[in-house]
This record gives C-alpha cells, structure tokens and sequence, in this order.
C-alpha cells in the first residue's frame, strides 16, 4: 500500500487551485480590477509553484499516479504526473501566468472582465488537467472542457468578427471533438479503461481496420486543435478576434495541447512499435510539411499582424506533427521541446502585438513603420521573439530548430530537414519585416505617432519575462529542470529506455 | 595532432567584449569622452589578450576551453591559425577603433555603433576560437547579424538598401550553414577535426561540402555570392567598413580554411598515398575554381568603379579569391600544399592590415573632403601628406610591390598555383595561372588609378584648397597599420615559419614547402622580376584605360549577377503573392458555397417543419372549416380589437379633462356603444359572407375597415357628450341609439358600395341584436381543444418569451377568448360532476342507511 502523503495529491491541487480562482473570480470584484488580478496572481502563482514541484519527481522517472474518481465499474477518471506531462503542465501554468499578468493591463478599457477571469483561470486548470491525465477518458474530459470553455475568451470583445469567429471555433472544435471521442470508443473497445503506458495499451489485439480507423480519428481530432492542415481553418479567423492576451496562451499553449494529445495518442496508446507497423505516418509527415510550408507561404501574404502569427503558429506547430511523424526518440524529444519554446516566443509575440494594438492602434505591418522609436521595450520583445522563432542562437528557438535538425538526420530524413530549414527561412520571410519596419523604416506621418507611448508597467513585465524566459531556455538548455531534460526523460520512456 | 592545454584565455578572450559592450550605453549616456576612451581600452585590452593567447599557443601548444550552453556545451580551441586570426583581427579592430572616435564626431547614434562593434569582436573571435561546428555558428550568425547594425548604421536610403540585401544573403547563407552542419554531426563529425569517412555516405558528405562552401562562402564574398558586399561595405561608416572588408569577411575566409584543412581530409596520420586525401583534393580544387573567378570578376568590376570606397569593396571580393586560390590549391595539393594554404592565410592576414588601412585613408580624405568620387578629387598629397604616405604603403602592399607584405603572400599563392599546375598537368591549370597574372596587373592598376587621381592628379576643384590632414588619432591609428604592412614585408619568416609551418605540423602537414619558399624564393630574382612585371601591365593597363575611357565603360545589365537575384527575388516575392491572393479567392469562395447550401438547406428545413405541422394540424383538427367560416372569424377578431381600439380612443381623448367620476362614464358609454358597433358590424359581414361568398365579403370588407377611424372618432366624441349629459341626470339610452344610427348609415354605405349589390336587408338597427353562439356538439368541441394546442405549437419559437406585442397578436387574442369559454364550460361541467357526485353519495348514504 502506498503512503498517502501531501505529494500524492499535487496533482489534484494543481488542477483545483486555478479551478477555485476561477469560480471566485467573479466575487473577487470586489477588490477592483487590479486587486482581482492581484488575487488570482496569487492563485496562478501557486499553480505555477505545484506544476514546477512536480518536476523533480517527474525527472526521477516515477510517474505519480491518483486514482480521482470511479465513473462505472470499469471506468476511472485518473491523473498522472509523467515527465512529459510535467514538462506541458509547467509550460501552460507559466504561460496562464503571464497572460495574466498582461491581462491587468491590456484589458483596462474592455468592460466584462469577470467572465473573462472566472473561464480564464478554468481553462488553465482544464489544461492542467489535459497535462495530468492518466488514461484516455480523463484525457477526453479535460481536453472537451477546456474547448469549450475556450469560447467565452474567443468572443470575449462580443464585436461580430468575434462572434463570427467563435461560431467557426466552437463547430470545428466541437467536431474534432467528436472525433476523438470516437477515438476513445474505438480504444474503449480494444482495450478496455487501461492507463496510458509507454509501449501503447493495445496489446496483442491488434484489428488493422479498426486500428487504422482509430488512428485517423485520432489524428484529425487533434489536427483540429493542433491547426495541422487542412484541419486549420479556425486559426487565422479566431487569434485576430480573441484578446491578444488569450491570444497568446491560445497559440501557445492551446494549439500544442492538440500536439499533446498526439503525443499520448502515438506515444502511449499506440506505441511506437504499432505506429510504425500501421505505416500510415508517411501521409501524416506529407501533411505536416504541407502545413509547414504553405502556413509560411501565406504568412508572407498578409498584412494584419495578428493573422500572420496565427499562420506562424500553424507552421510552427506543423513541425512537432512531422517530428513525431518520424518516430525516432532524437527527434521526439526535440518536438516537446520545441512546444515548450515555442509557446514563450509566440506568447511573446501576440503579448507585443496586442500591445502595438492598444496603444499605437496598430493591427497591420505595414502600419509599423518607425515605432520601434515610440515603443522600445514591445519592439525589442518582438525583435528578441522573432528571432528566436527564426533560430537565431542563442534564442531558445535556435535550440529546438537545432534539435530538430539533427533528429531528423538521426531518424534519415533529410525531406523533414529541407522542411525544417524551409520553414525557417520563410519564417525569417515574415517575421523580420515587421521588425525592419517597425526599427529601420521612417514613419510616413511623423506628427502621427507622437501620442503613442509605451505599453504599461504589467505589459511590459510579461512581456519582458517572455524574453528572458527565450533566453535562459536558449543559453541554459541543458540545465536539469528545463524542457530538454525532461524531453530526454519522457522520450525515454516512450521508447522503452532507450 | 598537439598536446591540448585547459585554458581559460580563449573563453574570456570572447568574452570580454561581448561584456564590454554591455556598459557602452550606461557610459556613453554620461559622456561620450568616456565612452571612447572605455571602448578603445576594451579593444586594447582584447587585443593584448589576443596577443597573450597568441603566445601561450605558440609556447603551449592548444589551448581548450568550454562552458556549458544551448544544446550542448559552446567549445573554444585556439591551435596556431585560430590564434593568428585572433591576433591580427584584434590589432585591426583595435586600430578601426582609435580612428572611430574622431570620425564618428557628427553621427548619429554612436553608442550603437560602438555597443554593435564590441559584440561583432566578440563573436568575431569565438567564430575563429570555436572548438566545434555549432560554437562556430553561433558566433557566425551573431557575427552576420549584429554587423548588419553596423551596415545600416548612417541610415541613409542606400544603407538600408545595401543593409536589406546583406540580411537577406546573411540569413540565406546561415541556413545553408545550419544544414551543412547539421549533416556533419549526422555523419558522425562537430568538433574541427576530420569528419569520419563512412562508405556509403559519400553523397551525404559531398552535400555537406557544398552547403558549408556556400554558406561560408556567402560570408567571405565568393562569387556568385558577393552581391552583397560592394553594397554593404561603402555605405557603411568608414571605421566600420575597415573592420567589415578587412575582418569580418575573413570569418568566410576561416570557415572555408577550415572545411579544406580539418573538416572534409582524413584523419591526422593518413598516408598522403591512401586515397581518402581524395575528397578533399578534390574541394580544394574546386574552391581554387571558385577563388579563380571571384579575384577576376572583382577585378574587372572594381577598375570601373568611381566611387573609392566602391572600388575597395570590390577589390576585397578580389583578394578574397586570393585567398580562396592559395587554401584552395593547398587542399588540392595535399602534401605539397604548404605553400598554397601558407599564402592564403598570410593574404588573409595582409589584406586585413592593408584594406583596413585604404579604408581609413579614403575615409580621412572624405572625413576632410567630404567625396568619394575619385574623379573629383586631386592634388591632395600636398594637403594630407601623413594620409597619403600611409595610402601609399597600404597600395603597395596590395599591389605586391616588393618588400610589401602583398607581394610575400602573391608570390607563395603564385608557386602553388604552378605547382597545382604541374600536379595536374593539362592546360586549365595554366589558363588559371595567366589569370591570375592579369589579376595582379589589374590590382596593380586600380591601386595606381586610386593613388593617382586622388592624391597626385592636378587639383581640378578649388574647393579642395583649404583641406587640412586628417585629425591625430585618425592618423595614429593609420600608423599603428602602416607598420606591420612594412613589418610582414620585410620579415615574412616571423609568421611563415613561427606561425603558419607550426600550425600546419600540428595537424600533421608537412611544411617543408613554406622552409624552401623562405629559403629558396623569397626575394628571389625571378619573383622580383615577376612583381616588376606585373606593376608594369598595371601601369599599362591604368595609361591605356584613362586614354580611351576604359574605365567608364559599363556592363550590359544583363551580365549582372545582381539583377538575376532581383529577378529571382521578385519573381518568389511575386509568386508568394499570388499564392496568397489565390488562397483568398479559394476560402472566399468556399465561404460563399457554404453559405448557399447553408441557405439552401435552411430553406428546406423551413419547408418541410411548415409541411410537418400542416400535416399535424390536419390530422389533430380535421380539415379547416369553409372559408366563410374562416372569413368570419378573422372578421370577428378584427372587430373586437377594434372595439378594444375605440374604447381606449374615448378614453384617451376625454382623461385628462374629466375628473374620475367622469371617465368612469365615459368609458362605460364608449363600452356601449363599442359593443353595438360590433355587433352590428358582425352581424353584416355574416350576412354578407353567407350571400355573397368569402372571396367578395374579403373585399368589402377593407372598405369598411377604411370607415373606422372616423366612427371611433365620432364615438369618442359622442361618448364625451353623452357623460356629460348623463352627469346632469339624464338619461341616455335613447341619445345612444340616435348618436350610432348615422355611423352605422355611413359604414353600411361604404360597404355596400363596394360590394355593388343592394343585399342590405332589414337589419343593422341601433337596437342591440343579440348574436348567440351556436351551439355545438361535443365533437366540435373536442376538435376545438385541438386546434387550441395546435394554434400554441404554431407559435414560432422565436417568440416565446412573451411580450406586449404578442398580446395584441389576433391569434393570442382568440386563443384567449376560447380558452375563457372553455374553463367556463369546464367548470360548469366540473360543477355538474360534483353535483353529481353528491347525488351519488347521498343515494349510498340513504341506501347504506
């Protein structure tokens, strides 16, 4: 019998506190908008502080496990604390934190700020909860919550582009859904409420038609979510509406949940040894690259700054699918990795794009020019982002390009390389534009941008923290405790020590 | 390979300027004295650090230093030629840097610069201090990419220009970079040592050749990769552009060097017989190639140029394929190759001493002129004479005058190209030698057309009369360049044989070529003879062109390699666009196909839920009842709303005059009157409809309708009067019947003119005739309840929560109507049961009893 000690039920309390944020988040209204942020800081500050505590034990490679709640005799809902789940849990729990944190600044001039809180905090602990989970159901539950929980932060300036875009979120969520929860039938059917394990969970038992069925569903319910093309469509519409501060939590950590799902999904329901027997992975990399390289292709394409980082984020997210589609542990690893920085960097570009929004009323690139002098800590935030998502070293996202890189070599694929590094060269197509623009480039009416002036105290503070974060998980990758480590732990397990 | 030394010197060596650079913004915010003289002590202080290394490598042998970072740990190495490359990129840097101050007086944005200037060191020196692929490349693309603040740094229209086009090529030969060493590390190599020869990955290998050839070839200027260099380098600040032309691009030099002597030959203690010297034999000669076409393509470019700094620029494309010459024909050669990799390295070290210098020559002439047009200017020797000794040192040294160090480094590559010559045999080889002759002859030339038309020529412009030297530290750091020129000229042994020949022991290279050319060739009467020659086609070349106008013929656009990259950039920029474009239409029209069969399946659904309850209706309710009957009952809501109307018209009219008791008259007398109306009127219509059929009835009736106003105004005037009349005690049932008799006159009238037939019949008096309902059975009655759940299920949804409008709806109204009779009669039936009931229970009571 296991001793039941305060740790056995972190994992809970790490889904709970910003649940119970959430429900009070209304009544902490009380304390004005500042003191509300300030309360449910401190709430995010503690998830932040249980989901980091959950790492040692996750690097030690003894997944936590809790049984939380027995649905019907053969059915339980049922956390476990893995390394990779640590790794998404610390990722999300940061991010919450620090769009949190810029929410107290950016959304001083928009009225409903309760509702926006209260499913604020509730999707943060959903996507705990998608972080922790143990088995597919639990997978299943949380991952529905936090979709559709999603809508009232989709639509949340209520202006009919939002609404537009919150009916084309909630019918594609709503279907890619469904289709994972056809996955889980189908899982259901084969092999019974077993935890996820690395090697997969199907046994012996082994029905190639219906494998395969389950696999597609599968894929193209987190396609949907993960922006994999042509399961996209919501992506470009849904970020320029949404408020930039959910914005970047949704692109960075929301769309890599789809990624997540995958990761279990391929990882520890399949395994890599039935993954690769299915050999239907070639059509998934032939997709991902599509992804990788047309999201670039239209980025270039368009002028609202919003939609271009949302055609980043699909491309960006484009890669992790094709890493995994490769099945080779180098490069798996360099994918969670990859998720991980990402979601900083993007973060830290919509954080900057919403603050070029709300205070130079700037949407546009081509309206960028010359503010670079009028705003410049949010340009050189968006500079320090936008190359590190190229890979410009020492940026964190240089590390996981590199890491890419290689696993692909590893794995013998020099087509993913060519992706890979195509993807960044366009990626440098779109984003240092905006930059040139915005340092180099003379404003067209001068006497215009005069009253435009640097975003507030808390803007600039997560924003800043973006970077440095960037930064540290580019100089320090190595360091035990940040994403690489962790990466190198979970993909050992998922294949097999190795 | 040598004993390897932990050290920590090369670390720090990098180090400290990237740290220096940190405090220029604070210190130059307070004083820009300050700030100089902490930038020059910065550069000092790596220079004397540089030369520390130097010596300790001489003395030690390799130094190794690491700390971890990134992906893995960032490796430092210093063997001989990482040292060398150290060294003289420190003394240039540090020179560039004693000049900048006085130059930079009146720019804008010098804490920039020099913060900018301190990082491109840095990473200069961990480019040429790395001790693995991915160390190199860091520092590569910091370099690339923080030197693009020092291109863009006047930020004048064609600095962007040239700065833009610097990115793009920078960041398109970093990924060319980035996957060449990536498919190193997959073929097992990453440190700067040989990469394993595994068969089979013999492709693999050649790619990664290439990619690395192209990506640090981009950087070193190689043709047809240079386009942007003779942009970048002139509108850059002249101190900038010295560092720029004479260090950075060496960074390509480097890598190259170092593709060619470690990466791609076979490890240390091959046989120079074994057939793995292949490989990079074989890239030797190809980036000999290579070398070739770039020194006389920047040749021919840079002697129509008019522009000085233009010109320079152009020449640093051409010494750069010096260099790539002479390492080039040192890989091709292999164990005779001493000569050709010595002579490309100490070019590299001479053209960063004499280019720097030229750069900050014509730098001082356009800092006091303010031109760069050679042709524009003259006579300045007697004006600037400090300036043009040193100009005149540095041409010599580029143009191989004996005692010069250019010459030292020309003769050795020109030995080891017609050593190349001979290994190979053939005549491709000796073409490449001729070239090169022509090469020297041209540089010779383009240095004395420099030379001449700036300094020596008569002085065209009377503006030039007041010019004065350059300012002292501009000269002084001219000076400090001067004499290593001088220096490496007349002692080419110090480096040769103290640096190169070690060097290239300690990988295992047998130097004893560049002993024989110390020993045998230096100085030697036919080399001599060769220099002198080489001047006199230059002068030749020079006398021919001023005569005919040589100079200012241009090429045919069509020749330009730059205008095949703006076309192949404007033609992707252009298919980008139109891929853009083109998927907006897609989604653009796929929206609209959704739309459409969104609308059309909307429609459908509206059709068949409309079919749904008719069909429902008919099977609940029977059939609908005749249109008379339908007519009529409309009829009789719209008469009782409009009997509701003229009581609240009497009302609204009299209120506010009446005192309460008043009104309360009124209305009872409008409610009369209203009653009689209505009834009068139902009365007709039912006639009518019963005579004449609905269809006609239908159109009477809007006649009718039309005279309702003017009745409901007259009754509510009519009911005003009455009351009042009826206050004073009299009373009224007659004068009620008087007032309704004309009404009814004129509404029958209009009704019967439209109906177009006498059929009015006796009726329609003001007498109250009672309409009674008529009776009905229980069937009916039933059919009735349902059509009442059926006139609620008909409600369309939209309107269920309730509101005022949907009480004066005429369905509500009659629903209303009905469901008041019905409880009537149910509770008259419910009261006859429980009557009943009683009966019943008294009947067992008795019977009980």
């Amino acid at each position: 019998v296991e001793a039941i000690t305060f740790m056995t039920f972190t994992p809970l309390l790490t889904i709970l506190v910003p649940a119970l944020g959430g429900v009070l988040a209304v009544a902490f209204g009380r304390f004005g908008a500042g003191g509300r942020v300030f309360a449910l800081g401190i709430f995010s500050a503690i998830t932040v502080a249980l989901a980091l505590a959950a790492i040692p034990g996750a690097l030690a490679g003894t997944a936590q496990e809790l049984l939380l709640l027995h649905l019907t005799p053969q059915i339980w809902l049922r956390l476990r604390v893995d390394a990779a789940g640590a790794l998404f849990a610390a990722t999300v729990s940061m991010l919450f934190l620090l769009a949190l944190v810029y929410s107290a600044g950016y959304l001083r001039s928009h009225g409903r700020h309760g509702r926006y809180y209260s499913f604020f905090m509730l999707c943060q602990a959903c996507m705990i909860g998608v972080a922790y989970s143990g088995n597919l159901l639990t997978l299943l539950v949380f991952y529905e919550l936090f979709s559709l929980l999603t809508y009232p932060l989709v639509i949340h300036e209520e202006t009919p582009e939002a609404m537009r875009a919150g009916l084309k979120y909630i019918v594609y969520i709503l279907v890619g859904g469904s289709l994972v929860l056809l996955g889980v039938i189908f899982a259901f059917h084969l092999a019974g409420d077993r935890p996820f394990a690395p090697g997969g969970i199907l046994g012996g038992r082994t029905d190639p038609p219906l494998v395969a069925a389950m696999f597609w569903c599968f894929l193209a319910g987190f396609g949907v979510k993960a922006a994999l093309m042509p399961l996209h469509g919501w992506v470009p519409d849904v970020h320029p509406a949404a408020p930039a501060s959910f914005s970047a939590v949704l692109s960075g950590v929301m769309v890599a949940a789809g990624c997540f799902g995958m990761t279990r999904v391929i990882f520890e329901v399949f395994g890599v040894e039935l993954a690769r027997a299915l050999g239907l992975m070639p059509w998934v990399a032939a997709a991902a690259s599509i992804s990788v390289l047309l999201a670039a292709l239209l980025a270039i394409s368009e002028d609202d700054l919003k939609r271009r980082l949302a055609w980043s984020t699909i491309s960006q997210m484009a890669y992790v699918v094709l890493a995994f589609s490769l099945l080779s542990p180098a490069v798996t690893a360099a994918a969670l990795v990859h998720i991980s920085h990402h979601a900083f960097l993007k973060g830290a570009l919509f954080f900057c794009a919403g603050a070029f929004a709300s205070q130079a009323g700037i949407r546009r690139v081509s309206e960028l020019r010359g503010v670079g002098a009028r705003m410049p800590v949010t340009t050189a935030v968006f500079a320090i982002a936008a190359l590190g998502l190229v890979g410009i070293p020492p940026l964190s996202g240089f590390v996981s390009k590199w890491l890419l890189g290689t696993g692909m070599l590893e794995a013998g694929s020099a087509p993913a390389l060519l992706v890979l590094l195509g993807g960044a060269l366009l990626a440098a197509f779109y984003l240092l534009p905006p930059v040139w623009l915005a340092y180099f480039a003379t404003a067209r009416e001068p006497q215009q941008g005069a009253a435009i002036r640097e975003a507030p105290g808390t803007m600039v503070f997560a924003m800043a923290a973006t970077a440095v974060i960037s930064l540290l998980f580019g100089l320090a990758a190595t360091l035990p405790g940040l994403p690489l480590s962790l990466a190198h732990c979970a993909v050992a397990a998922f294949f097999g020590g190795g | 390979m040598q004993p390897v030394t932990p050290s920590l010197l090369p670390l720090l060596l990098v180090a400290w300027p990237l740290l220096a650079a940190l405090v220029v913004h604070p210190l130059g915010r307070r004083s820009d004295r300050g700030r100089d003289y902490f930038v020059v002590a910065a550069t000092g202080i790596a220079l004397c650090a540089a030369a520390a290394l130097a010596a300790q490598v001489l003395a030690h042998g390799w130094l190794h230093a690491g700390i971890p970072a990134l992906a893995g740990r960032l490796e430092f190495s210093a063997d001989h030629f990482g040292a060398l490359f150290a060294l003289f990129g420190a003394f240039v840097w540090f020179c560039a840097t004693v000049y900048s101050p006085a130059y930079l007086a009146n720019e804008p944005d010098r804490n920039r610069y020099h913060a900018a200037s301190l990082v491109v060191l840095s990473a200069y020196l961990g480019v040429v201090l790395a001790g693995n692929l991915v160390t190199l490349f860091v520092f590569f693309e910091t370099l690339g990419l923080v030197a693009f603040l020092l291109v863009v740094h006047t930020g004048t229209a064609a600095a962007k220009r040239a700065a833009i086009q610097y990115l793009w090529m920078t960041i398109l030969g970093g990924v060319a970079l980035l996957a060449g060493i990536m498919l190193v590390y997959s073929l097992g190599g990453g440190g700067l040592a040989p990469i394993p020869v595994r068969p089979g990955m013999e492709g693999t290998r050649t790619l990664a050749a290439v990619l690395l050839v192209i990506g640090f070839g981009v950087k070193a200027g190689m043709v047809p990769l240079h386009i942007w260099l003779p942009n970048a380098h002139p509108v850059a600040p002249s101190p900038a552009s010295a560092l720029l032309s004479g260090v950075m691009i060496k960074a390509g030099a480097y890598g190259l060097f170092r593709c060619l002597s470690a990466l791609f030959r076979p490890e240390v203690g091959t046989g120079f017989a074994d057939e793995a010297w292949g490989f990079s034999s074989q890239l030797g000669l190809w980036v000999l190639w290579l070398g070739i076409v770039t020194m006389a393509t920047g040749v021919v470019l840079a002697l129509g140029q008019r522009d000085a700094k233009r010109m320079l620029a152009y020449h640093s494309i051409s010494q750069m394929g010096f260099m790539l010459a002479g390492i080039g024909a040192g890989a091709y050669l292999a164990e005779e190759g001493a000569m050709g990799t010595a002579g490309g390295l100490m070019h590299a070290v001479n053209h960063a001493l004499f280019k720097a210098l030229l750069f900050l020559g014509i730098g001082a002439v356009a800092f006091r002129t303010g031109r760069l047009d050679m042709y524009a200017l003259g006579g300045l020797w007697r004006r600037m004479p400090v300036t043009f000794a040193f100009m005149l040192v540095a041409s010599a040294g580029i143009a191989g005058v004996p005692l010069f160090n250019g010459f030292v480094s020309k003769c050795l590559i020109h030995h080891a190209l017609v050593s190349a010559q001979e290994a190979q045999g053939g005549f491709a080889l000796q073409a490449a030698e001729r070239v090169y002759i022509l090469v020297c002859a041209g540089t010779a030339a383009s240095f004395i057309k420099l030379i001449g038309l700036v300094f020596l020529a008569p002085r065209t412009d009377a503006s030039l009369a007041g010019v004065r030297e350059a300012p002292a530290g501009m000269l002084v750091a001219m000076g400090a360049l001067a004499i290593p020129i001088v220096g490496l000229g007349l002692r080419p042994d110090l480096l040769l044989q103290g640096v190169v020949a070690n060097g290239l022991a300690g990988w295992g290279m047998p130097d004893a070529g560049v002993r024989h050319f110390l020993a045998a060739y230096y100085l030697s009467s036919p080399d001599v003879f060769m220099a002198l020659l080489m001047l006199g086609m230059g002068a030749a070349i020079f006398g021919f062109g001023m005569k005919t106008g040589l100079f200012h013929l241009s090429l045919p656009r069509w020749l330009s390699v730059e205008a095949g990259y703006h076309g192949l950039a404007a033609a992707l920029r252009d298919a980008t666009l139109r891929l853009g474009r083109l998927h907006g239409e897609l989604q653009h029209r796929l929206n609209w196909a959704l739309r459409v069969s969104r609308r059309r399946m909307l429609v459908a659904m509206r059709d068949t839920g409309q079919a749904r309850r008719r069909l429902a209706e008919t099977l609940l309710a029977g059939a609908p009842g005749s249109p008379e009957q339908a007519y009529i009952e409309s009829a009789w809501l719209v008469l009782d709303q409009e009997r509701q109307a003229t009581i609240r018209a009497a009302l609204a009219s009299r209120r506010d005059e009446r005192p309460e008791a008043a009104g309360e008259a009124t209305r009872a007398i409008a409610c009369l009157l209203a009653e009689n109306l209505f009834e009068a009127r139902l009365e007709l219509l039912t006639r009518v409809a019963r005579s004449n059929g609905a269809g006609a009835a239908r159109g009477a009736f809007s006649a009718l309708y039309r005279a309702f106003p003017m009745t409901r105004a007259e009754v509510a005037e009519a009911a005003g009067l009455l009351a009042g009349r009826r206050a004073q005690g009299e009373d009224i049932v007659p004068a009620v019947s008087l007032a309704l008799r004309p009404m009814l006159a004129r509404e029958r009238a209009a009704f019967r003119g439209r109906l177009g037939a006498a059929d009015a019949g006796p009726g329609g008096e003001a007498a109250s005739p009672v309409l009674r309902e008529p009776s009905r059975g229980a069937l009916a009655w039933a059919r009735d309840l349902a059509r009442l759940v059926v006139a609620e299920l008909r409600q369309p949804p939209s309107s269920w929560p309730r509101s005022e409008a949907v009480d004066a709806d005429p369905g509500m109204v009659a629903t209303r109507r009905r469901i008041a009779r019905y409880s009537r009669d149910v509770g008259l039936n419910v009261a006859a049961i429980f009557g009943l009931l009683a009966l019943f229970a008294a009947a067992l009571w008795l019977a009980a009893g």
